[in-house]
């Protein structure tokens, strides 16, 4: 990563933010440490200077100058911290361990701090500092009492450097930190980007963003993102699957359609034969409408989100039973509506679950002999169709679920094979099962019970 | 005769409907989008609007709400692709009265827009029904035939009450469906004949003359002729 995509991270852009805040407040709270730490060093040399002069001044008043200096010199002598400077009124050193009025420490009444130089044992002397007051004594005699304050110089620096140290580690840490957790961030987010740009580039809906397994929020939002990928990716196969058949279904029909056409054309051209291919022709178009629409209906129930709408299944199914009851009486067909306890509570699209029904009692009525029975009955799981037809042998209860599946291969009933794939279609959409099985099991014939059974919410 | 304005884009769809509906005696004028469409039904003087959904310069959703929001009530029947619940309900809200799906028979669409153009006035629910010595009291929901009470089902009146609503034209099975059942899917035409059969054997079985007629691949007719 160069420098500069590091200052196009947030994450690095707020550490930054958060180093200027964190250097302004920590440097004012070691100025504020500093000064305090001085003030309190200051107290201890100025009492030392204040309680010695005020004895020399008062040894003065008592005694005299020349008391003063044999006290002063006597004093000097000690290879102490103190210094002393007593000048008569011409300014002459009378007394004392300075060799020389410091320049910058002429002014009496106030506080001086002066540089002299200072031998130690032997060795070259030394710039030393020293904190000075200065007294005006009567008869025009001044007094200079200071205290070498050279440690406490030594220790403010010390201080000082301490602090910059400190300062400047932090700094440094805190600089580190933001360029490392930048860097994750940042990587974890590209990883996110790279996912999403691979799959512009090459259409792969496969791919998966990866999660480092952390749980934090980046896991979340790759979840998340894998999630709708995944959904999409469904999606798609499925719309690529429905198409295909789609498009697979109807070639078959049309063939036949077009080979008929061609059958007639090449005959001879009479407006009799014409006129039956035509009507022919228009029926079988009809139909193929039919399963189009059927097949679009299909597409739709197994696709994308729909208005949902509650259902009154055991009105829904009873209306279809009085729809279809004559049909059914016509073909000497009992058909029967039962309720054997309330209907689930569902929400989905009426017209298809109807549609779906409706399929299934047509189906009932179509495949049962005369002088059967169809039976419509609506209970806590759902809506279940049972006749007194041949039934469906167990291997065949798979395939016939399928579009275009008929297993009468006569074909003498009309029908198009869309109506259990519908229904299949229906079931799915609405979270629920199409089960099949014989109506009356050990008779004969064992008779087809077609349930649409809801997942229990 | 009725005035009817086409507007649709396909030419060939709207000249093979403007035949149909010329041949039947009716005076049928089209339009090939939307902008025209609007110019052409604000003129006025349809008795009903056969409006395609998608045409270009201005949708038939917006034609027709613009025009309803004029305040013109000339029934409209949509012609479309799109055939879900969702688009069904756009157009009915958008001031529709009737929808029908591409592909459709002719024979559908004739009764759709004689029935509309028949719906103009709306039926009150007290009026009561007579089709020659058929007699329906809707709001007793009683039917009598030459003054013998006729005892008729829920759907059955219903069935026979939308019949009599258009008495004199056709009405299609899918329009009995929808109207009748409020479905909107094909559970199988036979369904409906024999629907029709049960009704005709209670109405009309012991009556002289027949009133239930079927007019062959396209609906039934209630009249008395």
């Amino acid at each position: 990563m160069r420098p500069t995509d590091l200052l196009r991270t947030s994450a690095f852009r707020l550490t930054l933010v958060y180093l200027a805040a964190l250097a302004v407040f920590a440097f004012a709270g070691f100025r504020y440490l500093y000064s305090e730490s001085l003030e309190a060093l200051q107290v201890e040399s100025r009492q030392i200077v204040a309680a010695e002069l005020e004895g020399l001044a008062e040894h003065y008043r008592a005694f005299g100058p020349l008391r003063l200096s044999a006290v002063i010199n006597r004093r000097s002598r000690h290879d102490g911290r103190s210094l002393y400077l007593l000048a008569d009124r011409r300014g002459r050193k009378a007394a004392g361990n300075l060799a020389a009025w410091p320049e910058t420490a002429r002014e009496p009444g106030r506080w001086h701090d002066f540089h002299y130089r200072r031998a130690h044992d032997g060795e070259p002397p030394h710039r030393h500092t020293a904190r000075a007051f200065v007294a005006e004594l009567p008869d025009g005699f001044r007094l200079l009492v200071a205290h070498d304050i050279d440690e406490e110089v030594a220790l403010s620096r010390r201080i000082v450097l301490f602090g910059a140290a400190a300062g400047g580690l932090i700094l440094l840490a805190g600089l580190a930190a933001g360029v490392l957790v930048s860097r994750d961030l940042r990587r974890r987010a590209e990883a996110v980007d790279e996912t999403g740009r691979r799959i512009m580039e090459d259409g792969d809906l496969s791919r998966r963003v990866p999660v480092t397994g952390r749980g934090d929020e980046f896991d979340d939002l790759a979840t998340s993102v894998n999630r709708m990928l995944a959904r999409i990716e469904l999606l798609m196969t499925e719309l690529r699957e429905v198409t295909d058949n789609i498009a697979h279904d109807l070639r078959r029909p049309l063939a036949r359609l077009h080979a008929r056409l061609e059958d007639v054309l090449r005959g001879p051209a009479e407006a009799g034969a014409y006129r039956d291919a035509l009507e022919r022709t228009v029926a079988e178009v009809r139909e193929l409408m039919d399963s189009f629409n059927t097949l679009l209906a299909i597409a739709r129930a197994d696709s994308g989100p729909a208005p949902t709408l509650p259902v009154d299944l055991a009105k829904l199914a009873e209306d279809l039973a009085e729809l279809h009851a004559p049909l059914a009486e016509e073909r000497g067909v009992a058909l029967a509506f039962m309720k054997e306890g309330p209907a689930p509570d569902i929400e989905g699209q009426p017209e298809l679950l109807a549609q779906a029904l409706s399929n299934l009692i047509d189906n009932a009525v179509k495949y049962t002999p005369e002088g059967g029975r169809v039976s419509v009955t609506v209970g806590p799981l759902g809506v279940a169709v049972a006749d007194s037809g041949p039934g469906i042998a167990p291997e065949d209860r798979e395939r016939v679920l399928e579009r275009f599946v008929r297993l009468d291969p006569s074909r003498h009933l009309p029908g198009n094979g869309l109506g259990l794939a519908l229904a299949t279609a229906a079931a799915r959409r609405h979270n629920a099962r199409l089960v099949l099985a014989d109506a009356a099991p050990g008779s004969d014939p064992p008779g087809l019970r077609v349930a649409l059974e809801f997942a229990s919410s | 005769m009725l005035n009817i304005l086409i507007i649709e884009d396909d030419g060939e769809t709207a000249a093979y409907t403007a035949r149909g509906l010329h041949e039947d005696g009716h005076r049928v004028e089209i339009a090939a989008n939307g902008p025209d469409g609007l110019e052409s039904a604000r003129g006025g003087g349809f008795d009903v609007l056969v409006v395609d959904r998608m045409l270009p310069g201005l949708d038939g959703l917006s034609l027709v709400r613009t025009l309803r929001a004029e305040g013109d009530l000339t029934p409209v029947l949509f012609l479309t692709a799109l055939s879900s619940v969702g688009d069904r309900v756009k157009g009915l809200n958008a001031g529709g009265d009737d929808y029908l799906v591409k592909p459709f028979a002719f024979a559908e669409l004739r009764a759709r827009v004689e029935a509309l153009a028949r719906r103009r006035a709306p039926i009150a629910a007290e009026t009561d029904f007579t089709v020659g010595d058929l007699e329906i009291r809707r709001l007793e929901r009683l039917v009598y035939r030459a003054g013998k009470p006729v005892p008729l089902k829920p759907k059955e009146f219903r069935l026979l009450e939308v019949l009599a609503e258009h008495a004199g034209r056709v009405v299609t099975r899918t329009m009995l469906l929808e109207q009748v059942w409020d479905y909107r899917f094909d559970p199988g035409t036979n369904v409906i004949d024999a629907q029709i059969s049960r009704l005709r054997a209670k109405i009309d079985k012991d009556f002289d003359p027949p009133l239930l007629h079927t007019v062959r691949g396209v609906g039934y007719r209630l009249a008395a002729d």
